[in-house]
């Protein structure tokens, strides 16, 4: 089972809230390549990371980040 | 509209890339032809294209480390050829640019003076030897303090770089001495391991960056 990259809708949220991909790295901590790279799907970010992505939009990660896996019945 | 976008991509392009590539090209070519210059010189009938091909990766790692030291060293002229979107951002990343441009002009250094030992070369032996375990380790400690100051994706691009480089090495160093235990080429010698290092180590940076989507020209 393979395990790629997540889609996400961090752009969405980002320029919702009308913040550029600076802004949002300044707020959480981290580099513009990582907002970069994670809104391009090339890196998932860590669970801590996430987590702090869905309180600053205030949505919850699944909201986040998509992924279409269904456990098996 | 398009125009605009059409003309700022075809600027970045000019300047994040053509005009780094043909700098860094000459200044490549000026050190190369420097190096060889000197060592034929030095070394007279022994010089060999193992110590020359090293040397060259030495200075290969001095151009590059001056390339991004003196554009983090100066934002503003910087952002005029570093891949980042403006000068702030470069600002924001000054520690672990400093650190990895230290860390590898050290390793680059420390590769030239190997390249230049006795008993071929002009430097002493038990010189080199302490140069180049002086220059390796204060460089990893400066590439460790790079890594330490990175945020998770660079973190992350450092690891996968490591695996990439594990990989290169296996490969490309396995497959050498597949053909030379059979005595289809020749084995290589200690100094090609070093300089096989050190090259792979560079392209497993670039593989690992370009995955990450980091060197799509801003």
């Amino acid at each position: 089972m393979g395990f790629g990259s997540l889609e996400n809708r961090l752009k969405h949220h980002r320029e919702g809230r009308g913040w550029s991909q600076g802004e949002l790295a300044r707020r959480l901590g981290v580099s513009r390549q990582t907002i970069n790279a994670v809104e391009t799907d090339k890196y998932d970010p860590s669970l801590p990371l996430a987590l702090r992505m869905s309180k600053l939009f205030g949505v919850s990660v699944p909201d986040l980040f998509i992924d279409d896996w269904e456990p098996e019945e | 509209m398009m125009t605009e976008t059409k003309s700022k991509s075809e600027v970045s392009f000019m300047r994040k890339l053509v005009i780094p590539m043909i700098a860094g090209g000459l200044a490549g070519f000026a050190v190369s032809f420097g190096i060889i210059f000197y060592m034929d010189g030095a070394f007279g009938s022994d010089a060999s294209i193992s110590r020359e091909i090293a040397a060259i990766v030495g200075g290969l790692y001095l151009v590059i480390a001056i390339g991004v030291g003196v554009g983090a060293a100066s934002p503003a002229l910087g952002e005029k050829y570093l891949n980042t979107d403006d000068a702030e951002e470069i600002l924001e990343m000054r520690t672990v640019l400093m650190n990895s441009a230290a860390a590898m002009t050290l390793w680059g250094v420390a590769l030239i003076v190997l390249a230049l030992a006795a008993p071929a070369g002009p430097i002493p032996v038990m010189m080199a030897l302490v140069s180049a375990i002086v220059l390796f380790v204060a460089g990893s400690w400066l590439a460790w303090r790079s890594h330490k100051a990175s945020d998770e994706l660079f973190a992350a691009v450092n690891i996968e770089a490591s695996m990439w480089a594990y990989v290169g090495t296996v490969l490309i160093g396995g497959s050498w001495m597949v053909g030379a235990h059979l005595q289809l080429v020749p084995a290589l010698a200690p100094i090609d391991w070093l300089t096989l290092f050190y090259v792979v180590a560079l392209a497993a940076s670039f593989i690992a960056s370009g995955r990450r989507g980091m060197l799509k020209i801003k």
